[in-house]
């Protein structure tokens, strides 16, 4: 076994298959890692100026006040809020970006201050071509590139031998085919895998340049991670390759077959299972959710007007009844996106389960998980957004019962320095919030499914592509 | 001649295991994509129509308005940017707004991508083109047919001319008949009534995916003629695969971002603030003066006084628009300009022109979105002014008096011919793209020794 081994490992070595490997991947990683620098930065300048921006930049004034005849204050008091601050881009984007851009989405304040929602920024200031032609991150590379070497290097690993009669003579000479299987296959792969360790050092200490604070650490621990989810997918799909030619009598057949496994893997079954689970697990579109938001908000002002029949629908009035039915309505709306959080949540995870026959998603789902832009990190994203809104929530409740302390009259807000002291609390709750972002324990709790099934798809493969192996008649 | 070789060609490779998987793909595959594309075209057009829905309830259109973007017929061919990019514009009168509404996309598409035509044609297909070609002569080379065929009196530039037709053809064969059976499908799941202008831009989208199979085709084959066995030929075409789809038009992208870089939104958001806020203070203090004036003149009731608080809330309305106008368009050039020159330089990728092609001529692309945004600030612009003119006409007019005779938006989108012009550029370079590579192959063929 050992001198098959060998053998397959300097036929790669001296056929320059190994020296084009490497230079094929160190290119590909370098220029991914250029386009993403750029795509990187400009996502941190968008941060930076979000935080230097956030609790600035607004303006709270009373724009009319006139006492009228009847000694009633006539006033009206209008604004500009702060921008929201963004959470910061994770430096791991540069393996895997996964749902980055979703955390570029801060919480806004209304106008009219009635609520605090999560905004979503248009992207037409941006290039819009970069929405068609994303910059090539990591597991793109590796899921397109990689793969593709991985089945290059095993789909003529017996199907080459059987059709140059060399496997004959293998086994004429004495060879057991449990050595020549063994020594061809664990050749092969270490040949592969030389070349894919060197590119990834490479990489890795090119990304220590620009982003130093990934190599040390959490962070180096999540990027050795990354490391081996790669080896263990490029193991799968050579497993596969060296199944196909097991399964081969001719090179050619085996490469038309590799080719179509990598277009299935890669692209259909991932694409079409995220198509099914639409069709499955249907998720209400966002117009239908705010349409139910505002009958349920119609549906309680109603309710209040009729339990007040007293009250008079002036501006005052109008004022006592958003206060009023502020809790009831911030409680319905809740419902309402609760109820559309788990329906998006069960179709993430329907599509997760039926594209996990491919282990492309799982390579996807691993690196996202551990580059922190996974769909858990948006699930613990989301989950701090609302936690910061009940925050601001809070403020503004407060805010409010100040202004009625101190005004039982309303003239709306915006007056003294004082009242702008209190109103500059609510803007505040933002910009002292910190985002957490999951620890590496967590990170890998999500993707202990993903790594067993790439080792299951491992095994079958090996073990499949052996019985093929062994059922082979050279007569 | 090139007939009986592209026969030849032709029914070889339907014969092999190969053209099971161009069938898979076309018969199966491609229907399904549009199948399920088509459902969500049903749900978004129901959204489009119920915020239209809402919006004809505005009871403030003298003051609020809101522009909604229709759904591109061709959506479920062609996604293209439609899940992301802007179509509502919202105008206020004292601030403007663009918003992108959230789309059915489900969130596991950033992670996993739904395949769509475009990007089984652009993708999937191609590679099975490069498949189908990398040993079309080169396979011929190493086994010693080329030199029985070389024996013949067969011009060369007939048998790279005739195995190109061959190939094409046996993917457009089955691509035709998946095409048809998706647009089958797609009515039958959708009940639009397609107008003839659909279906010729449908025609013209076969048209344009056949002639990027065509190109795509062509470079393999030249390939194959470039190279002595299959092997190399094979490793030469997967690594034009990968450049051609996944290289070269991000590289186009990064290259236009270093050309001229741009400003991140939030700077734009924030400079439209200092716009809004100046235009406050300056309503603070043109209103201080009018409760001066209200108390010299004894002005106690709003009919007095009403007026002139109008007059002054236009008046910051106008200077506001002013600047938000003036602060958009200089972001909106800049970052156009930038988009241009990813546009011209993505057309070095076959990829490239042919994405470019089959969004602009389905609506789903960057240009028809840009087209969107300046309809709609045009009208956004007409309509507030007509407002204003007759505020400052009649300051006691009634909401009715304001909005009665004020213009309805109605988008229809690019009409073909535009769709079709935008669409000229990239599908010429893919005509170019061809000749060259005909030429070349041509060249290398005839280089060929068969001693």
């Amino acid at each position: 076994m050992r001198n098959v081994l060998l053998k397959e490992l300097q036929i790669n070595l001296y056929s320059g298959k190994m020296l084009t490997t490497f230079l094929l991947l160190v290119t590909v990683f370098l220029i991914s890692l250029g386009m993403m620098y750029q795509e990187y930065q400009q996502r941190l300048e968008h941060y930076n100026l979000s935080v230097s921006g956030a609790g600035k930049d607004w303006l709270v004034e009373t724009v009319w006040s006139m006492e009228r005849p009847d000694g009633d204050l006539s006033s009206e008091a209008i604004g500009t809020f702060p921008m929201g601050k963004v959470k910061r881009p994770q430096p791991l984007s540069y393996f895997a970006r996964g749902v980055d851009l979703e955390f570029s989405k801060p919480v806004e304040y209304f106008t009219h201050f009635d609520h605090a929602k999560i905004h979503v920024y248009p992207n037409h200031e941006q290039n819009l071509f970069k929405l068609v032609f994303d910059p090539p991150d990591l597991l793109a590379v590796v899921t397109i590139l990689l793969s593709l070497l991985a089945l290059l290097f095993s789909h003529g690993l017996f199907s080459r031998e059987k059709e140059e009669g060399t496997l004959k003579q293998m086994l004429a000479a004495g060879c057991s085919r449990a050595s020549i299987f063994g020594g061809k296959f664990i050749g092969g792969f270490l040949s592969l895998w030389l070349c894919f360790t060197g590119a990834f050092l490479v990489y890795a200490l090119a990304l220590s340049f620009v982003e130093a604070q990934v190599m040390s650490g959490e962070p180096a621990a999540r990027v050795a991670s990354i490391y081996a989810a790669c080896t263990l997918f490029a193991l799968v799909f050579y497993s596969l390759g060296a199944l196909i030619s097991a399964f081969s009598r001719s090179s050619s057949t085996s490469t038309v077959l590799s080719f179509f496994v990598l277009l299935l893997l890669i692209f259909i079954v991932p694409g079409t299972s995220s198509m099914f689970a639409q069709q499955f697990a249907p998720v209400p579109s966002r117009q239908e959710v705010e349409r139910n938001k505002l009958d349920a908000l119609h549906k309680i002002q109603d309710e209040y007007a009729a339990e007040h029949p007293d009250e008079n629908p002036s501006i005052r009035d109008g004022v006592q009844m958003f206060v009023g039915t502020l809790e009831t309505v911030n409680e319905a709306h809740q419902r309402i996106e609760e109820e559309y959080e788990r329906q998006q949540q069960n179709q993430i995870e329907m599509t997760l389960n039926l594209s996990r026959a491919s282990p492309t998603a799982s390579a996807s789902n691993i690196l996202s998980s551990l580059s922190l832009n996974g769909l858990e990190d948006l699930k613990l994203y989301k989950s701090e957004q609302q936690n910061l809104l009940q925050q601001i929530r809070n403020q503004i409740e407060e805010y409010s019962s100040y202004l009625w302390a101190t005004y039982p009259e309303w003239a709306g807000f915006g007056r003294t320095a004082e009242e702008q002291g209190e109103l500059k609390k609510v803007f505040d709750v933002q910009t002292q919030y910190e985002y957490a972002s999951m620890d590496f324990d967590k990170s890998m709790s999500f993707v202990w499914l993903d790594l067993f099934l790439l080792s299951i798809y491992t095994l079958l493969a090996v073990a499949i592509s052996y019985l093929l192996f062994l059922r082979y008649d050279p007569r | 001649m090139i007939r009986t070789i592209a026969e030849k060609e032709f029914f070889l490779i339907v014969k092999t295991l190969r053209f099971l998987v161009v069938i898979l793909l076309c018969l199966l595959i491609l229907p399904i994509s549009v199948w399920t594309v088509s459902s969500d075209f049903n749900k978004e057009r129901k959204d489009y129509f119920g915020r239209l829905d809402v919006e004809s309830r505005n009871e403030r259109k003298e003051s609020r308005l809101n522009l909604f973007r229709p759904v591109p017929t061709l959506y479920p061919f062609v996604r293209g940017i439609d899940d992301e990019a802007v179509n509502c514009v919202s105008f206020h009168l004292r601030s403007w707004n663009r918003q992108s509404t959230e789309s059915t996309q489900s969130k596991t598409q950033m992670i996993i991508p739904a395949v769509d035509m475009a990007f089984l044609v652009g993708i999937v297909l191609s590679g099975l083109a490069f498949l189908l070609s990398y040993d079309s002569i080169s396979g011929e080379k190493g086994g010693r047919t080329l030199s029985l065929i070389g024996s013949f009196s067969t011009p060369r530039s007939s048998v790279v001319i005739g195995k190109w037709i061959g190939i094409s053809a046996t993917l457009l064969i089955p691509f035709l008949v998946g095409f048809c059976l998706s647009v089958l499908l797609f009515v039958f799941v959708t009940g639009v009534n397609l107008a003839p202008g659909d279906y010729l831009a449908l025609a013209l989208l076969f048209l344009l995916s056949a002639l990027y199979i065509a190109a795509i085709t062509i470079i393999g084959v030249a390939i194959s003629a470039l190279t002595q066995n299959q092997s190399t030929s094979l490793f030469l075409c997967l690594g034009v695969w990968g450049l051609i789809c996944f290289i070269l038009p991000q590289a186009a992208n990064a290259a236009a971002t270093s050309l001229l870089p741009l400003a991140p939104p939030h700077e734009l958001q924030r400079q439209l603030r200092v716009v809004e806020n100046n235009g406050l203070r300056k309503l603070v203090e043109d209103n201080m003066r009018l409760v001066e004036t209200c108390k010299r003149n004894g002005w106690t009731s709003e009919r007095e006084y009403g007026p002139y608080t109008t007059w002054n809330n236009l008046s910051m309305a106008t200077n506001n628009r002013e600047g938000y106008i003036s602060l958009e368009n200089e972001f909106s050039r800049e970052s156009r300009m930038q988009e241009e020159i990813s546009g011209v330089a993505s057309l070095v990728s076959p990829y490239g022109c042919f994405k470019q092609a089959v969004m602009s001529l389905a609506g789903t692309g960057p240009g028809s979105h840009r087209g969107f945004v300046d309809e709609a600030y045009r009208f956004g612009e007409l309509y507030f002014r007509q407002v204003i003119t007759k505020w400052s006409e009649n300051p006691n007019a009634s909401r009715e008096d304001l909005i009665a005779g004020l213009p309805q938006f109605s988008y229809r989108g690019d009409d073909l011919n535009d769709r079709v012009g935008k669409a000229t550029l990239p599908a010429g370079v893919l005509v170019l793209v061809i000749i060259v590579f005909i030429s070349a192959a041509v060249f290398a063929f005839n280089r060929y020794d068969v001693r």
